[in-house]
């Protein structure tokens, strides 16, 4: 018996033996001519001259999170130092933050302190601990003969391109002109093949940064078949991902007669003809409708008033017992967009809000006691939700909701809040 | 048995190594090592002038996800919030040790290597946030340093110091333990990751909440907690405690200085008013100048 597993083994170790001396008899051709670790470094060095090409700055066609919208960035490297602008913010901020080229499971590009315009959709808070799924660090994908350079979000994993500023343009112009083609977006839209075969209607939320396409019929703002993320240039807009309906394609976008024409021209967006009122025409009694923040639909009667700077629109009676009875609307491009309200100060930091039907005689605003009741200021930077004074995260009234948030910028009329928003669709009508 | 089993691992060797018939040629011009080719700025050179090579201590503000805890969502510090509290921590700690022991010899033996600076907090889901963490020994992690605010000595010492102390008091007892009776003192309270519902802490003879949590959390809050207050904040301190807590903290407290100077040759005393006369003198450190 020993002496068969004897055998056995021996002929086991021999069968061993000579696979192992058979892999010598063939050469399989390598599949890359160099090692990962040659070809990471050769593209860090291709990036890194790409960068040192353009001292002009490059445009970042950013996508967050899916339903965040596209934003450009224009960003200029200099001595380690980048440079930043963006859309989202008054076109002559620029950021100030470090960057490198890190060599990593492959090429990251890595803005690697703070920039608040960069960290929009990034930064944790207390209510949302894991930020809006944006990112500050991006895996290089390649660089190509123009130095247009492939990104992709280092932890959200959205692909988006980073080329360099187009000759004519500075950062604020690049910035103004895509801010004046947002504005093309006005209204709603039909999607036609070429042939103009009617294949479904489009609303943009967040004023066109977002495309919500419903086939067939006209869509609401939870009901589509498609939504992508859009983010403009100065002669139309680009997709975050690419557009399927019916066997047409589409992500690159251009403004054509008024229409967006896709750029193999097979897919077309053109208004569905159905005009918003006009600024002046909005004042008066409408009826407002919203879904708050967990979905539960309310509607009421509420009274707008105009004002003189053309845009921001007053409604006046939107809670029946209150003290702060204002909740500030934006009319842009023929839609409205909630804007927070500016509440006081606390502490040194600017307060704001937004209001929905809540129970107001028990939360008023006191620039020593913010509230009446419970309150703590947890971070500069935070949601806070209110039910009946009782101050806990995450808590909310039954019928309503009441959104701060603290900052320590000073106001203008232009600031928009990182928070408060994106937060809710609401819809009025006569 | 044994010498079959010495046959196998040779044949399997054997097998190996001939396997291993890779004919690609070496090339030893071609270093597999990666130079850091990241620009050099006036902060780093500051840095490396005043802690590495005095403290060989590396003080990270550029975020590297590497060195931070993963299962947080965290942003990265600012540039300007970050060369102030390199020379707040300077100022306020490691030379406040210098000067306390009469030398660099404590700080560079004991002090952890690396300083890492966080922008955001760590939030929790449960709704607390992370202020700093060690990580065995070698490295402090300081989040929240994008709300650093330069004329609030008290938020300095409440967010960043108390958590600077209380973690290299971490490293101290890790060296060479506490007396085991300190852990009596308090042994029933203790309450583990419930401590952040823990109300009656001072009662119970904690400085702080998160003191209840567990005998070493308590023992290093007791010293983070003394030399970053005052006399008349500590006073304030055990007067809240009342009858049932104050006596408790006061054995703690004394257990913790006999530990300091015995073991380490800190007077805890002399510490404290290093510390505050070196909060007095930030306003002298041009922490508005750029680096």
């Amino acid at each position: 018996m020993n002496r068969i597993k004897r055998y056995i083994e021996m002929f086991a170790a021999a069968v061993l033996v000579l696979c192992s001396a058979a892999s010598c008899l063939f050469k399989n051709e390598d599949v890359f001519e160099q090692t990962a670790s040659a070809r990471i470094s050769a593209l860090m060095d291709k990036a890194r001259e790409a960068i040192d090409r353009h001292p002009e700055g490059f445009v970042l066609q950013y996508f967050g999170q899916e339903g965040r919208g596209g934003y450009n960035f224009v960003i200029r490297f200099e001595s380690g130092k980048a440079f930043i602008s963006c859309e989202n913010a008054e076109t002559d901020r620029v950021d100030e933050c470090l960057y490198d080229i890190l060599k990593e499971d492959g090429a990251v590009l890595s803005f690697n302190t703070y920039s608040g315009l960069l960290q929009y959709f990034h930064e944790p808070s207390f209510s949302d601990v894991d930020g809006a799924g944006g990112d500050y660090e991006f895996r290089i994908e390649g660089v190509d003969e123009d130095d247009n350079i492939r990104l992709k979000g280092k932890t959200g994993y959205s692909k988006m391109q980073m080329f360099p500023l187009p000759a004519g343009y500075t950062p604020q112009s690049w910035l103004e002109a895509v801010k004046q083609m947002q504005k093309q977006w006005e209204g709603d839209f039909y999607i036609y093949s070429d042939g103009y075969e009617r294949l479904g209607s489009c609303i943009g939320q967040l004023g066109g940064k977002v495309l919500c396409v419903k086939l067939g019929a006209y869509p609401d703002a939870n009901t589509y078949d498609y939504k992508r993320s859009a983010v403009y240039t100065p002669d139309g807009f680009r997709l975050q991902s690419k557009l399927e309906i019916g066997g047409y394609y589409g992500q690159d976008f251009r403004l054509k007669d008024g229409e967006f024409v896709s750029t193999d021209g097979t897919l077309i967006f053109a208004s569905n003809g159905l005009t918003a009122p006009k600024y002046e025409d909005m004042a008066g009694p409408w009826i407002l409708s919203y879904n708050n923040y967990f979905g539960k639909y309310f509607a009421k009667v509420i009274t707008i008033s105009t004002s003189k700077d053309g845009e921001t629109l007053y409604i006046k009676n939107l809670f029946s017992n209150r003290e702060l009875d204002n909740v500030k609307l934006k009319y842009v491009n023929g839609r409205l967009e909630l804007h927070p309200h500016y509440l006081g100060k606390y502490e040194g930091y600017f307060v704001w809000g937004i209001l929905f039907d809540t129970k107001q005689s028990t939360v008023l605003w006191d620039e020593q006691t913010c509230t009446r009741g419970v309150f703590t200021r947890e971070n500069n930077r935070d949601v806070f939700y209110f039910s009946d004074c009782s101050t806990a995260v995450g808590d909310y009234s039954a019928d309503g909701l009441i959104l701060y948030e603290f900052t320590s910028e000073t106001p203008s009329t232009n600031t928009r809040i990182n928070n408060l928003d994106i937060l809710c669709d609401i819809c009025i009508y006569r | 048995m044994k010498t079959r089993n010495f046959h196998i691992v040779i044949v399997m060797l054997a097998s190996l190594l001939a396997a291993a018939c890779n004919s690609d040629a070496l090339d030893p011009d071609k270093s597999v090592i990666t130079e850091d080719t990241s620009v050099k700025n006036s902060f780093d050179e500051w840095l490396y002038t005043n802690y590495v090579i005095p403290y060989n201590i590396r003080f990270l503000y550029k975020m590297q996800d590497i060195e931070a805890d993963i299962s947080y969502t965290l942003s990265p510090a600012d540039y300007t919030k970050s060369t102030q509290m390199a020379r707040i921590v300077k100022h306020l700690c490691l030379e406040a040790y210098d000067e306390v022991t009469g030398g660099k010899d404590f700080i560079c033996q004991y002090f952890p290597k690396m300083f890492h600076l966080v922008g955001s907090a760590a939030y929790n889901s449960n709704g607390t946030i992370m202020l700093g963490t060690a990580e065995g020994g070698l490295k402090i992690t300081l989040y929240m340093v994008n709300d650093v605010d330069i004329s609030n000595v008290q938020l300095l010492n409440n967010y960043y110091f108390h958590t600077i102390h209380h973690e290299f008091a971490h490293i101290l007892h890790q060296t060479k333990n506490y007396p085991v009776e300190y852990k009596d003192l308090s042994g029933k309270f203790y309450v583990q990751d419930s401590w952040i519902y823990n109300l009656e802490y001072l009662e119970q003879g904690f400085v702080t909440a998160y003191s209840s949590k567990e005998p070493n959390e308590d023992f290093v809050e007791v010293i983070s907690t003394y030399v970053t207050s005052t006399q008349e904040e500590w006073e304030k301190l055990l007067t809240a405690a009342g009858e049932k807590g104050r006596p408790i903290i006061e054995k703690k407290i004394a257990i913790c200085k006999n530990y300091m100077l015995a073991t380490w040759h800190i007077d805890l005393d002399k510490l404290r008013t290093i510390i505050e006369r070196r909060s007095s003198e930030l306003g002298m450190l041009g922490l508005d100048n750029a680096l």
